[in-house]
């Protein structure tokens, strides 16, 4: 009996024990959102109008400039269009694009989505696919939105089999960042390696010359598919339905970059630890680093108060240029009321629109979206005042591709990151590690579409 | 009281005759007695409903998800055993379990051990030991998050204060959370770092609670420090030995917040846990199917190890 019952027991303390953790996720979630709700109410209520005004939320992520832009755009909605229109948008910060998106299909279980949100390009099809996002060609199709004016390579990321599910909003390629001080110091052209060569050889002179780091960088599956972009390959095939990690190419691109990681010329950090290129490059422990152009006055602004100079440099060509386009697009969710749709796609209208285009474009460092929005004073200034904002546009027009908009894409991302951290982290042999990833890769793809 | 009257007026109705005082009393006693039977499960009911909502209802839809594919978002497919098919043949999923395995051994390992030492010197009553024990005890009460972020400054691989300490003594710079083979160890040596404290308070507790004309006893007999050690203190605090193993195994094999925080599963793997990976299927992946079946996974570990521990060391345990 006594037995009977410490088993029992056991089993009780066993069952809540693993049970918590779970359940500890999930409440987390679910008090955010009711939260979310009981603010949302409370500002309704203290609404005096309340019918005439349909208030609907809008979801970003990140913080700094980009927080800054989407707020103000918000706002200046809101006290012109949204005011005339009686649509009050409410601006939330949701962290970072994943968990934007964790958040989204919380909230879209429980029946409490925002009405429109910024969607990381990766996630797209997964929410589309599933009925989550409200299909935009209809409205953009009654309101003859003009489509032309955005950069064809953008569109391709708004579109799932075809139809749009979302416009382009926040979008970038990766740049190279130059601390021309440094450059300069090793008597190096400030303008930028213009090829790969050119790469390594600024790094091996950096090294020499200063004692720092060349080029800092993380296992970073964006990075590595501009770096595969520039070899004439790309992370999956044309077709999104296999893996071009054990191609000689992509072999070849990991051995380039381990063998400057080995000398010391380059910094490679852990994908966990993606924060460490700003810090190496803000305390000048690395001549260079590649990220999203969408830094560019975050760090002009921050170089600026620890005493150097900053450049931006069109990333460097191997066999030929290329980078992935990347950030995110407006999108609209399914499960709300048609008057909130309409709210919901006034909104979306607005925030793409020529002047919100070059407004975002000049506030943050993304590339503007719309050709129109390039022909603006606010961009023309800009440009001509500081020409390094073209370059992402530039790179773009010329060379951008799509990201790779597939089911299964984050986890296959995950793998790449794994390998990255293997070969260039950790110094593992290159030809076993890819043959792994590519079959887990090609597994992966096969079963979740 | 109302319940009690009523009683009574029915039974009035079947007799046909007026009843005497007793019978009432009867009833009432009957009822009284039936209500002091229902109360205890009436006074239970709340937190079993609790219970049975938050932790019940959840395993059960767990064990039935395990067996659809599903992104949480879509429409379920049932799949059967595929699941756990697919997770028994991957070669991560090993990997994980043996990481977890390994996580816990070393970190259930140290905790006690060293707990047993520190509570050896710190039993003694002094002002000293007090604030010591304090001290150690600190790390127990700081939320695990802002430890792991502390860790985090202080394991950074460039900047970190430990690898600071290293080049101070001349020796290489370690990449604590960044190389394979060192990752999970850092992350054991911050888990042994923040139980330790609570353990060796337990511990002590309990040592001080050994009475002490045992010791007496064995001082008459000539026995030296080890021996009235192995054969009094030990066998005597080793129901509350048995308790902190089996919370500290439980606690390891849930470990989550510094695996999300400080590497996210990462360097290839090699600090990827049970729980992490149940959450990076579940929300990053959607894949709401596997990270059930991983779940089911982790529940029969733990259900084992508790069963086994119970029934295979229950015998061995004094109790006073």
């Amino acid at each position: 009996m006594k037995k009977a019952i410490s088993i029992l027991l056991a089993a009780v303390i066993t069952f809540s024990m693993t049970a918590c953790s779970d359940t500890k996720k999930t409440a987390e979630n679910v008090t955010d959102n009711s939260q979310h709700i009981a603010e949302n109410t409370n500002a309704a209520e203290s609404e005096p109008q309340g019918d005439e005004v349909t208030e609907i939320d809008f979801w970003y992520s990140w913080t700094d400039t980009i927080e800054e832009n989407n707020l103000n755009l918000t706002k200046q909605f809101n006290e012109t269009v949204g005011k005339e229109m009686g649509i009050k948008v409410n601006a939330e910060y949701q962290g970072t694009y994943a968990d934007l998106s964790q958040k989204l299909q919380a909230a879209y279980v429980s029946g409490t989505v925002p009405a429109v949100t910024v969607m990381d390009l990766g996630y797209i099809t997964t929410f589309a696919d599933n009925g989550v996002f409200e299909p935009l060609t209809p409205y953009i199709e009654r309101d003859a939105v003009n489509m032309d004016d955005y950069y064809e390579s953008l569109l391709e990321n708004c579109k799932v089999d075809g139809t749009y599910y979302a416009l382009p909003y926040l979008r970038s390629t990766p740049v190279l960042y130059l601390n021309a001080t440094l450059l300069k110091e090793a008597g190096l052209d400030p303008s930028g390696p213009k090829t790969w060569d050119d790469l390594a050889a600024y790094c091996k002179t950096i090294k020499e010359k200063t004692g720092t780091y060349g080029l800092t960088m993380y296992s970073d599956e964006w990075l590595f598919d501009a770096f595969l972009l520039q070899s004439n390959a790309s992370i999956l095939n044309e077709a999104n339905n296999t893996s071009n990690i054990n191609t000689p190419e992509s072999k070849e691109t990991l051995r380039f970059f381990k063998e400057l990681i080995e000398d010391g010329d380059v910094a490679c950090h852990a994908g966990s630890d993606s924060n460490q290129i700003q810090i190496d490059f803000m305390s000048q422990n690395a001549a260079m680093f590649s990220v999203s152009s969408a830094y560019i006055s975050y760090v002009i602004g921050l170089a600026e108060q620890s005493g150097f100079e900053v450049n931006i440099a069109p990333m460097p060509m191997n066999d030929t240029y290329g980078v992935a386009a990347g950030g995110c697009n407006l999108i609209m969710t399914s499960s709300i009321s048609e008057k909130e749709k309409e709210a919901a796609w006034t909104f979306i209208k607005w925030m793409t629109e020529t002047d919100q285009a070059a407004y975002a474009s000049a506030y943050t460092g993304y590339v503007p979206t719309r050709k129109s929005a390039v022909e603006t004073d606010t961009i023309q200034k800009l440009y001509a005042e500081t020409p390094q904002f073209e370059i992402a546009l530039n790179q773009l027009k010329a060379y951008g591709s799509k990201y790779p908009m597939v089911n299964g894409y984050t986890e296959a991302a995950d793998i790449v990151v794994s390998v990255l951290d293997a070969v260039w982290v950790n110094g593992a042999e290159i030809e076993s590690t890819t043959a792994d990833a590519e079959t887990q890769i090609n597994e992966l793809l096969q079963e979740t579409n | 009281m109302m319940k009690s009257k009523e009683g009574a007026v029915v039974l009035e109705q079947q007799t046909g005759m007026g009843l005497r005082r007793v019978s009432f009393d009867q009833i009432k006693c009957k009822v009284r007695q039936y209500f002091k039977q229902l109360m205890p499960y009436g006074m239970v009911l709340p937190a079993m409903a609790i219970l049975g909502l938050f932790v019940l209802y959840p395993i059960f839809y767990m064990i039935y998800l395990s067996f659809f594919k599903w992104n949480l978002i879509g429409s379920k497919a049932f799949v059967g055993l595929h699941n756990f098919i697919r997770l028994f043949s991957d070669k991560a999923f090993w990997e994980v379990l043996g990481n977890s395995f390994q996580y816990m051994f070393f970190t259930v390992f140290f905790a006690i051990v060293l707990a047993i030492i520190l509570a050896v010197y710190l039993k003694r009553e002094t002002k000293a030991n007090k604030l010591l024990q304090s001290i150690l005890f600190t790390p127990h009460i700081v939320s695990l998050i802002s430890i792991t972020f502390v860790w985090m400054w202080l394991m950074d691989s460039n900047y970190g204060f430990l690898n600071y300490l290293l080049s101070i003594l001349g020796l290489p710079a370690m990449g604590w959370l960044t190389d394979s083979n060192t990752a999970l160890y850092s992350l054991i040596l911050i888990s042994v770092w923040k139980s330790i404290g609570y353990n060796t308070l337990i511990l002590i507790s309990a040592m001080q609670a050994v009475p002490k004309y045992l010791y007496e006893a064995a001082s008459l007999d000539n026995a030296t420090k080890w021996t009235s050690f192995f054969k009094i203190t030990l066998p005597m605090i080793s129901p509350t030995l048995f308790f902190l193993t089996l919370m500290n195994m439980i606690a390891a094999f849930k470990v989550f917040e510094p695996v999300k925080i400080m590497t996210q599963g990462g360097p290839m793997n090699a600090t990827n846990t049970l729980v992490y990976d149940i959450y990076q299927y579940g929300f990053t992946f959607y894949k709401i199917g596997y990270a059930s079946a991983l779940g089911v996974v982790l529940m029969i570990i733990i259900g084992i190890c508790t069963i086994l521990y119970f029934a295979g060391l229950s015998h061995r345990v004094h109790y006073r």
